[in-house]
């Protein structure tokens, strides 16, 4: 049923002229009657208008579009109009959202550049890093192996010639000195030995003229016995008594001679051999001096050798351990490189939560709307959109699945519901 | 006794009694020394002192009989010493193993 205001609206382009109509009669009066009458003439024409429209004019007849389907009724079309009355709202919506959509989605656009470009840089500084850290080992492993291959080491046995040896050369070259060392205090050994060996015949011949001197002891003993018993063979006067004496005497100073000549013979045989000794002492200790310049002329250079080896090795044990620390800070570097996943990974949680939650929401809201809108222009039609697959998005709730159609689609019988699709789940599709 | 003629001689100090031995002592003054030994024991003092400082020959005789004199007074209860002994002494009692009976080595 049509209200008073929409026919006055239908009819709203004729109003003028019907009022310049009903104001005729009284335009010609106005010079004869009262100028108050001519006031309220005027004033009740738009009424009378108004009242003319309202109550004598029909009804307008519904306007058909070129688009509307002839098939259908002006009915079917006004009660369409009607239904589709809150379109141009839902569609205002879809642009909004539209654009806003568009605005997430730059934003979301500006968030991946930023994330590839921080992997692009974090793969580049871990490869530079990479790159270093291998340098640096290399660099490292030449320094090692230059303690094994080639070094300048001054001094020593071939060190005195000042050449450059290796760490391996250098100690055969101590090596070869230690055992030219060694082989000469094998040969003192054995020269001791020699001299311990005149020494025990040394000492066996004191141990027979010893044994000689007690043997003389003896004999002084048996004279003095004979001397202090001759006052007693006086006393006696016996002939035999002296002749007897005399024997004894006589084989006792035969005794005493034969003892004084091994002695003498022991006494030759300890000076030849303390003479030997003597010689070979002096040889022993020719030698040793020898030895000894000959060793101080090897190990005073080859100590300076030593002491410049251990500073070569110190300093390139220092190098090294600058390369460790360097390695160590490229190792740093890397790893601090690879929490880019972190950072990729917290960009994608701020694109995720406001830019695509929102829109989800949003598509959800208005996909409602438009399913609630199409059921309203055609009751018919249960749930419209459910598998229609023409449209841009469909979003499924509670198993429940809509579709924001263009307006040019036509919307399609929905599809039963599938029991897998009850999820409960929101997904982009 | 005059000790130049190979006696000893023997002397009084009070209780003690002093023997000296003369330069030559052997055989041929034992008997004499053996006398004054024995005229010593009848006195019977309390010390006989065997003063040797001028003694310079001995034979195998004089020191037996200087082992019998130093028993005998060791028996009779005298104290008897030896003093000033030469090299002589010692070494003649000791070649015959009669230092330690005659007193000579304590």
């Amino acid at each position: 049923m049509i209200t008073p205001v929409q026919k006055l609206r239908s009819h709203s382009g004729r109003l003028p002229l019907l009022m310049l109509y009903l104001a005729l009669p009284w335009l010609w009066a106005v010079w004869i009657v009262p100028w108050w009458v001519s006031l309220v003439a005027l004033i009740l024409v738009p009424v009378a208008a108004a009242m003319i429209v309202v109550a004598v004019f029909p009804a307008p007849l519904a306007s058909r579009r070129a688009s509307d389907d002839i098939q259908l009724s002006d009915a079917q079309i006004e009660k369409m109009r009607e239904a589709s009355s809150g379109l141009h709202n839902l569609l205002e919506r879809w642009s909004t959202l539209s654009r806003n959509t568009g605005v997430n989605l730059e934003s979301a656009r500006q968030q991946v550049d930023d994330v590839i470009l921080h992997s692009e840089a974090a793969v580049l500084e871990i490869t530079n890093s990479f790159v270093g850290v291998t340098r640096k080992t290399r660099t490292q492993m030449e320094y090692a192996l230059s303690l094994l291959q080639q070094a300048k080491v001054p001094g020593g046995n071939a060190a005195q010639k000042n050449e450059d040896l290796s760490l391996p050369e250098y100690i055969r070259a101590s090596e070869a000195m230690l055992k030219s060392l060694t082989a000469r205090l094998l040969h003192f050994s054995e020269t001791s030995l020699e001299l311990v060996q005149r020494q025990e015949r040394v000492r066996e011949q004191t141990r027979r003229i010893d044994d000689l001197l007690d043997q003389m002891t003896s004999l002084a003993g048996q004279v003095g016995r004979f001397a202090l018993s001759t006052s007693a063979m006086v006393q006696g006067s016996r002939r035999d008594d002296f002749t007897n004496m005399a024997d004894k005497v006589r084989g006792l100073s035969q005794a005493a001679n034969d003892l004084s000549r091994e002695v003498r013979q022991s006494l030759e045989g300890i000076k030849d051999e303390m003479s030997g000794a003597h010689t070979a002492l002096n040889n022993m200790a020719r030698e040793a001096r020898t030895a000894a310049q000959q060793t101080i002329a090897e190990v005073e250079p080859l100590g300076k050798a030593m002491l410049a080896k251990n500073k070569q090795v110190a300093d390139i044990l220092d190098r090294i351990n600058v390369a460790g620390n360097e390695i160590q800070q490229d190792i740093n570097q890397i790893i601090i490189a690879m929490q880019f996943q972190d950072i990729i990974q917290q960009k994608l949680e701020r694109l995720k939560t406001p830019v695509f939650t929102q829109v989800l929401d949003a598509l959800r809201s208005l996909s409602d709307e438009t399913r609630f809108l199409n059921q309203r222009i055609n009751p018919k039609l249960l749930d419209v959109s459910g598998m229609t697959k023409t449209g841009p998005f469909r979003v499924a709730r509670s198993g429940a699945v809509s579709t924001a159609s263009t307006p040019e689609e036509q919307p399609t019988p929905a599809a039963p519901k599938l029991p897998g699709e009850s999820s409960g789940k929101i997904e982009l599709f | 006794m005059d000790s130049k003629m190979g006696q000893v001689k023997l002397s009084s100090e009070g209780k003690t009694a002093r023997l000296v031995f003369p330069a030559d002592f052997r055989i041929s003054g034992a008997k004499a020394f053996m006398a004054t030994v024995a005229r010593v024991m009848r006195k019977k003092p309390e010390a006989l002192i065997l003063d040797a400082a001028a003694l310079e020959r001995v034979d195998g005789a004089a020191l037996q009989a200087t082992v019998v004199a130093w028993r005998a007074m060791k028996n009779a209860g005298i104290a008897v010493r030896w003093e000033n002994c030469p090299a002589s002494l010692v070494g003649g009692a000791r070649l015959l193993g009669l230092a330690s009976a005659s007193g000579i080595d304590p």
